[in-house]
């Protein structure tokens, strides 16, 4: 009897035992996670408490830190080694899970930490080669002497930060995820950099997609439907601007090469597209007289922010801006002297080559009629709870190939049995560009500074207190004939490969323009005069029309103008289409609801503000409408294409009304444009009524097309979701459903003591435990934007400060 | 869990008052810390954590680690005397 009750009870206890000591499925181990002493409830809101001292191994010199009341550490150093070391040490202090997991991410390793869901994943980032592009940039950047000590010192404040921590006190996604930091590398900061390089240019992997339109509907319709310069344009360099350079531009070689097309699968995937807005005004337009650079860049929304605010401080530079947590250095940000911005090149960088083995084994493939040998790398993937996969990768002297014929892609654009040319493998120091600018004081510098810069290709927008505003569409972009780039290339062929760059000098740029702005969103750069063939996914021009739209009107501009204009909701594509599309709806033929629908069309101002009900009404429409049109034209027999751009659909209405496009061909009868509108229109209230009941509140475009900001390991509980956020995808004040939007929004204000505005959804803090993990969510929805304290000395004074550090050299 | 367990071998007069003693002790020492550190600053943690575990409220969430540390203790003290007296009978 007593061995019965001891089994029983020593049963339940072993079994609570192992469950509260294991990870089961998704949950972490409970004993651990749960217990006051070790688990979450460490990770409270006391980690915000600003240490008066902190005793560090590593440092050379002492360093001092004033933090303000957001959180942001203004870095006093003696020398810059210490400088970028406090930077990686308290970074890490903030964001070290974030900087991991991104680099797992990377890496290709996300199934070290959650098992095997994540193999297919990780099997893609090793194909693409993201480690093998962040070898080639991290031997370039221990060559120069001062990227490498500072790379190494950077390292050494993040490892500094990691040995510090017990396992009470790690953040709390280790604690959820039930795994350790591993020691920070300077590859790791290389990888993140290429992180952000695929991020900003892999738009360009449609090649096979534009191979099989041109397959399926020959040239000319296909340059129709998918031109490569748009239909409308407001360039970054104002148009007319000349070229004063003899262009060296490569001969098409005489081919007859066709690709061999594959079916694509129907529905691709949405992949959010990111962008940005920049622009600087002169001080001929300004009221203080100097200039005026204002940046926004648009990136996907998570929680901890891909950003993180610092001033960095030593003899040798005095910056302040945001930076990428892993990387150190402000990427875009200001000094007394100079500003700059980024927004996103979209110039093409990544072509694909057919390749052709020699046989199974794929160790010789063929090239100007030699077999050349392939380089095999095997990757090896940790898989938790699981064993080691091994993933054999063959690469070319174009690039891997990323998947075989006989495979299925995890991303759908990937074309089977080709190789990937991108300038993202090639040996690159971008690290050099910031440091450059961080210590800037004229365009000379700003200008030096950009010829290190080579992937991803940026528009860099600049001003200097000298009166100086410029940009440049800057980065390492290839030279081609015309049409190169759009297709998949022969890989088999030495005269289709890349002929070389275009040269620094004469890319597309402009300094100090008659009419005193410049800007750009990631439009076209240039007008059809530019001699270079260019080529990308460049993004719709209304964003960038209208900010030069507001700059040409304005003088005697203010911070507080440029503020307004980066919460700008005006659309230029409802401005431009609606009236047509209304003027072809026939009242009669409406019911009351839709009647009642068409009247806040009518009323509406064309700005998405997010307790307007009007918005979400013609976003749907124009959905319908869109889809009317083409879903009966995208089939062909090699497969379904893609509906054109936006653009080209407004072109069509505008310039061709009676085209045959607008005729279903599945129906008997033949449409007229009239007949969609009013057919999309009432569709489009059929279905908002569905999903959202009648027209009321639920409506509201903000209620109907909110803002999601997932936490960035997707745990549920740590995010910022339904927030009721203004814009659309082409207004100043950006938004692309559902979680893309400004991720910071800087207003620089240059003269002789430089001001500064900034804000970013989130928090400088990734602990979700902290105040501020999401403290400037709710303002940065509201449109507020907060004063950047630009600090002179360790010793300054002032009210938004709330403490000081001391970083003590440890022996 | 190791110490009500020892406590269970060591002490325990009979089966319940290792349970009790067990429950008691694991239960008391994680819902005190719970509340102390709930209530130093982890308002926002518990917020969150319990929408993590969608457990609602934060109240809900000390009361399940309380249940939790009661059973875990409780069980280790019973088991502790239990074997005890197993091992004494042989």
């Amino acid at each position: 009897m007593r061995w019965l009750s001891l089994i029983l009870s020593a049963g339940v206890a072993l079994g609570l035992f192992y469950f509260l000591n294991f990870p089961h499925d998704v949950l972490p181990p409970l004993g651990k996670f749960l217990n006051p002493y070790a688990g979450f409830w460490q990770n409270n809101a006391t980690s915000d408490r600003i240490p008066a001292v902190l005793n560090v191994r590593g440092l050379k010199d002492s360093v001092m830190v004033l933090w303000d009341d957001r959180r942001v550490p203004h870095i006093f150093a003696r020398n810059d080694y210490d400088l970028y070391f406090a930077q990686g040490y308290l970074t890490a202090c903030d964001r070290l899970w974030q900087m991991e997991f991104q680099i797992f991410a990377t890496a290709g390793r996300l199934s070290e930490i959650v098992g095997k869901q994540a193999l297919d994943y990780d099997r893609f980032l090793r194909r693409i080669g993201m480690v093998y592009a962040a070898e080639n940039s991290l031997k370039e950047m221990l060559t120069h002497p001062e990227t490498r000590t500072i790379l190494e010192a950077y390292t050494a404040g993040v490892n500094g930060y990691i040995h510090s921590l017990s396992s009470k006190n790690l953040p709390l996604e280790y604690k959820i995820l039930d795994y350790k930091p591993e020691a920070w590398t300077p590859l790791k900061s290389a990888l993140l950099v290429k992180y952000m390089a695929w991020s900003l240019t892999s738009y360009n992997i449609k090649d096979l997609f534009i191979t099989r339109a041109l397959a399926a509907l020959g040239e000319a319709e296909t340059a129709r439907l998918y031109p490569r310069y748009p239909p409308f344009t407001d360039p970054i360099i104002p148009p007319g601007t000349s070229w004063n350079f003899h262009p060296q531009i490569p001969e098409k070689p005489k081919s007859d090469f066709q690709p061999a097309t594959r079916a694509m699968p129907n529905s691709i995937e949405f992949t959010p597209h990111l962008g940005s807005n920049n622009w600087a005004v002169s001080g001929e337009k300004t009221s203080s007289g100097y200039p005026i650079l204002c940046n926004d860049p648009h990136l996907v929304l998570n929680l901890p922010s891909i950003w993180y605010e610092i001033q960095l401080v030593s003899p040798q530079v005095n910056v302040y801006g945001v930076s990428l947590p892993g990387v150190p250095f402000v990427i875009t940000g200001f000094n007394s002297e100079v500003a700059w911005g980024l927004t996103n090149a979209e110039t093409d960088v990544i072509d694909w080559y057919e390749i052709e083995f020699k046989d199974d084994t794929k160790l010789e493939y063929l090239y100007d009629d030699k077999w050349r040998p392939t380089t095999v790398r095997i990757e090896k993937i940790k898989v938790r709870g699981g064993e080691t996969v091994l993933d054999t990768v063959y690469y070319t002297h174009h690039g891997p190939v990323v998947y075989q014929k006989t495979e299925t892609p995890f991303d759908k654009w990937i074309p089977p049995g080709s190789a990937m040319r991108w300038t993202g493998h090639d040996p690159s120091n971008e690290a050099l560009t910031f440091l450059k600018l961080n210590r800037a004081r004229d365009y000379d510098d700003y200008f030096e500074a950009l010829s290190h810069y080579d992937c991803p290709g940026q528009n860099f927008a600049f001003a200097s207190t000298e009166g100086d505003i410029a940009i440049w569409h800057n980065g390492k972009f290839p030279l081609r004939w015309q049409g190169q780039g759009r297709y998949i290339n022969d890989g088999r062929n030495s005269t289709c490969d890349w002929q070389g760059w275009i040269p620094r000098a004469q890319l597309p740029h402009i300094k100090n323009p008659n009419r005193g702005f410049v800007s750009s969103a990631n439009q076209y750069p240039t007008d059809e005069n530019y001699p270079y063939y260019l080529t990308g996914s460049y993004l719709p021009f209304e964003r960038g029309a209208r900010i030069n739209e507001r700059l040409a009107k304005m003088e005697n501009i203010t911070p507080q103008d440029m503020i307004t204009l980066q919460n700008d909701v005006m659309d230029l594509h409802a401005r431009k289409i609606l009236p047509v599309l209304l003027s072809l709806l026939d009242i009669q033929s409406l019911t009351q609801d839709e009647i009642q629908s068409c009247e806040e069309l009518k009323s509406w101002n064309y700005e998405y503000r997010a307790e307007l009900i009007a918005p979400t009404i013609f976003e749907y429409w124009w959905k319908e409408l869109s889809e009317m049109i083409w879903l009966d034209d995208m089939k062909s027999p090699l497969g379904e294409l893609q509906i054109p751009l936006r653009d080209v659909t407004t072109s069509l209405i505008l310039t061709e009304p009676n085209s045959h496009y607008f005729d279903i061909r599945t129906t008997p009868d033949k449409e007229t444009l009239s007949d969609l509108a009013i057919k999309s229109f009432q569709s489009a209230i059929k279905k908002l009524t569905e999903e959202l009941g009648s027209l009321d509140y639920n409506w509201e475009w903000g209620k109907a097309r909110g803002t999601d900001m997932n936490h960035l390991g997707r745990i549920p509980g740590l995010g910022r979701t339904g927030l009721p956020t203004n814009g659309s995808e082409c207004t100043v004040n950006m938004k692309h459903p559902l979680f893309v939007g400004p991720s910071w929004r800087m207003v620089v204000a240059l003269g002789e003591e430089v001001k500064a505005w900034g804000i970013y959804p989130g928090g400088q803090s990734g602990n979700p435990g902290s105040q501020f993990y999401d403290n400037a969510v709710d303002d940065w929805v509201a449109g507020k934007i907060y004063e950047l304290l630009y600090l002179k000395s360790s010793h300054d004074k002032h009210e938004l400060l709330a403490g000081k550090t001391v970083m003590w050299v440890e022996k | 869990m190791m110490v009500p367990f020892l406590y269970g071998i060591v002490k325990a007069r009979s089966g319940w008052k290792g349970f009790g003693v067990g429950m008691a002790s694991t239960g008391l020492l994680w819902l005190f810390g719970s509340l102390y550190y709930w209530l130093t600053g982890g308002g926002i943690i518990a917020q969150r954590v319990a929408m993590m575990m969608k457990l609602g409220s934060p109240v809900l969430l000390i009361a399940a680690i309380t249940l939790v540390a009661v059973l875990a203790g409780g069980f280790a003290g019973n088991s502790g005397y239990f074997l005890r007296t197993a091992l004494r009978r042989d």
